[in-house]
């Protein structure tokens, strides 16, 4: 027995030594000035400063879908970039998008980060909260790279007073219309006024306009372009906006609609999905990303059209969505790392991104290419991207989103008053908005 | 000469008890390893982190005492204690319901000689059936519009309900959705359990019973109940500790709606770690869960008194 005690406690002792050593590798990766040779990162040579050194190596983590865009990504972009940089061997690895922002919280726990990561808008202050991710502010060429970006997937990065990404790609919600459908509605084009769509869509009878839920991505659109408001600019305050005169008269312009039996929510009232009634003909509009054309092939045999979404009030709102880029503190090589972003973002890149992946750019200048402003889908989501607006960035991310959906839920189910649940959203709100 | 032979006796006693403590450590150890590295340390550093602010990224534990818990009782919207009777009204309706309806099928076909195979495979199949498959088959089921077949069979056909309930968005919708879910997919594991407790019985009991004129009632309550109470206690056990693991089916079917009225303990550990990155709060979840299975087992083990 004493000796099987005595295993337990080297067993134990061995464990804890471990832990340590563990512990040691991790404080060395800590700095990002330090690297595994003990030269600095000034030390350490691009492809571009020098392309007869020692080769870097930089891990970057994506999500990108496995049927078109990873393929395009691992054969076409990679090999640009180790033409232009010899030096810097890019090792990619796709995560896959299911659990892929867990998989990054356990890396960060396991000391297993990548260097670099493609992230969701939406993740990125919640990570630099936590200290995964660099700031980026100081890095070279950031500046100029900055103002060519544009404005709305560029705020999403922004958390105390510094960028902790850049955005890689953005998207946002246009209207996608049935032609046939808007024929028997006694349209010939798209209506450019949503009054006008629910005018003939009032006469008509029957559901039109389908959301899928009353969540963030799919409400928001509706809300902000009935003139709902969330918070005030800088994102600190909800109470006095989102249960402002004008939010209530939107949420109850939406609830009218929706006992009126047009405008259906298919999480609440359990009717057909958007997608399929869309391409029925069931309805006549709903909102969507660009991808929707991606992976509808046949739209225009099925007499579908994207198109601005039409304005109520002269007004309209779209959400902003998409991925941003950024280095983990843990990166040993963050200029290399950052020249990687770089490359990313550079036309050429966007560009081909743009048209082979179906990655909408965030560069102004990409966005202006002729081969996207011509395409008929990409002109109508890049010009829509104009009034898109984002949701609150936030490292709570996950509580504003979960507030905001209860919310809208229980005033369209009758379970509040629209007063009232704006109301309680509000002080909820400004409960985790005092925390930032 | 005695003095040396007893020496010598505990000598060879002492080397045969060396011996055989090698023997059982080579056996032992590669056991001992993985149990620590995966149950004993992420335990105690679980622990740990309950009553640390912890830096994930440096690994750093700031010692804050019980403002985790404290944070978890005193949060704004009560959903710790939703969760917590969440967990405890499921393991009240599901586990006596499973242990029930898996005792009277077992009954069942264990009295039958044709298809008992087949009816134990059909019975057992959703076992084995992924939660995530299964859960997205309750949620067709439980479609809020009129295309889901437990609305359209209430409406049109029973005409129980006039209109169709949007059962995953209300709070006891929500609720016994997860809880039918929960029964459906546990009987055949109950069922299966009995069975082998069922074929265990000695007949000479039941033929006494018979002499005795006893009906078939009485011979449940009387014969079988009491003898297949080591697996009754086994499975009572197992349900309830399962009753505080719920978290597939609520992610699947509900997401914790509406405001967080379906969420359940495990479900509010995933969602304050992964998506609020309170590390503290999820491991305090983790350990209220663990002491309550805990303090259930003991009480059950005390209530029952099983003699195996």
């Amino acid at each position: 027995m004493k000796i099987i005690r005595n295993i337990m406690i080297a067993v134990l002792t061995l464990g804890l030594l471990l832990t340590g050593c563990a512990k040691e590798t991790k404080d060395v990766k800590d700095n990002p000035n330090n690297n595994t040779d003990g030269k600095t990162n000034e030390q350490t040579h691009t492809g571009e400063d020098n392309k007869s050194k020692e080769k870097v190596k930089i891990t970057f983590w994506h999500n990108y879908g496995a049927d078109k865009e990873t393929p395009f990504f691992q054969e076409k972009i990679i090999p640009m970039f180790n033409e232009k940089y010899p030096n810097i061997e890019v090792e990619v690895v796709a995560q896959g998008n299911d659990q892929y922002r867990e998989q990054i919280v356990i890396s960060a726990g396991t000391n297993t980060t990548p260097d670099v990561a493609r992230l969701d808008i939406t993740d990125v202050s919640g990570l630099a909260k936590i200290g995964a991710l660099m700031s980026l502010d100081e890095m070279e060429g950031f500046n100029e790279l900055k103002d060519n970006l544009f404005e709305g997937p560029m705020s999403t990065n922004y958390y105390n007073g510094k960028y902790y990404g850049l955005p890689l790609d953005t998207n946002c919600k246009a209207a996608v219309f049935n032609m046939n459908k808007l024929k028997e509605l006694g349209f010939e084009d798209v209506p450019k006024t949503m009054e006008e769509f629910i005018d003939a869509s009032t006469k008509k009878g029957g559901y039109t306009l389908n959301v899928s839920s009353a969540g963030e991505w799919d409400f928001l659109p509706y809300f902000w372009s009935f003139g709902g408001v969330l918070t005030n600019e800088d994102f600190t305050k909800a109470t006095g906006y989102i249960d402002s005169q004008q939010s209530i008269d939107a949420v109850n312009k939406l609830k009218e609609l929706h006992e009126q039996g047009m405008f259906t929510i298919k999480e609440i009232d359990g009717t057909t999905d958007a997608w399929d009634g869309i391409k029925s003909g069931e309805y006549a509009m709903f909102l969507e990303g660009p991808w929707f054309f991606a992976f509808t092939g046949d739209w225009k045999e099925l007499g579908l059209k994207p198109a601005l979404i039409p304005t109520y009030n002269n007004e309209s709102g779209s959400i902003v969505g998409g991925e941003s880029i950024g280095i983990f503190n843990s990166c040993e090589h963050p200029k290399e790392a950052f020249l990687f972003i770089k490359f990313l973002l550079s036309e050429e890149v966007q560009v081909l991104m743009g048209q082979e992946m179906g990655q909408m750019p965030v560069l102004k200048s990409a966005a202006k290419n002729p081969k996207l402003t011509s395409d008929e889908v990409w002109s109508v989501y890049l010009e829509q991207l104009n009034n898109a607006r984002t949701r609150i960035p936030s490292p709570e991310k996950a509580t504003i989103e979960e507030y905001i959906k209860d919310a809208f839920d229980s005033i369209l189910t009758g379970a509040a008053t629209t007063e009232d649940g704006l109301k309680q959203a509000a002080s909820l709100l400004d409960e985790v908005l005092s925390q930032n | 000469m005695k003095t040396n032979l007893v020496k010598k006796r505990t000598h060879t006693k002492s080397n045969k008890i060396y011996n055989k403590s090698w023997q059982a450590i080579i056996f032992i150890l590669p056991g001992l390893i993985l149990a620590i590295a995966f149950i004993f340390y992420p335990m105690i550093k679980n622990i740990q982190i309950s009553f640390s602010d912890y830096d994930i990224m440096s690994g750093k534990l700031t010692f804050t005492g019980l403002n985790n818990y404290k944070e978890l009782f005193n949060e704004s919207q009560q959903r710790f204690f939703t969760a917590y009777r969440n967990n405890i009204l499921y393991a009240v309706v599901v586990t006596p319901i499973t242990l029930f309806l898996g005792l009277i099928i077992a009954v069942a076909i264990n009295s039958i000689k044709k298809f008992s195979v087949t009816f134990k495979v059909i019975y057992y199949l959703p076992v084995i059936t992924s939660w995530i498959i299964a859960g997205l088959m309750f949620k067709y089921l439980f479609n809020p519009g009129i295309q889901g077949p437990i609305n359209y069979l209430l409406v049109n056909i029973l005409h129980i309900i006039p209109q169709p309930i949007n059962w995953l968005k209300t709070e006891w919708g929500g609720n016994i959705s997860i809880w039918i879910l929960g029964i459906w997919k546990n009987i055949g594991y109950a069922m299966l359990l009995y069975l082998a407790a069922l074929q265990g019985i000695n007949k000479s009991y039941y033929e006494v019973a018979d002499i005795e004129g006893a009906t078939g009632l009485q011979k449940l309550k009387k014969v079988t109940i009491p003898l297949i109470k080591p697996t009754s206690f086994f499975l009572t056990i197992q349900l309830l500790i399962g009753s505080f693991n719920v978290f597939l089916q609520v992610l699947v079917l509900t997401g914790g709606d509406p405001r967080g009225k379906t969420s359940v303990l495990q479900y509010l550990l995933y969602t304050r770690t992964f998506k609020l990155y309170k590390f503290g709060e999820g491991a305090a979840i983790g350990i209220l869960t663990a002491v309550s299975i805990l303090i259930v087992t003991l009480i059950l083990n005390k209530k029952m008194k099983v003699d195996y």
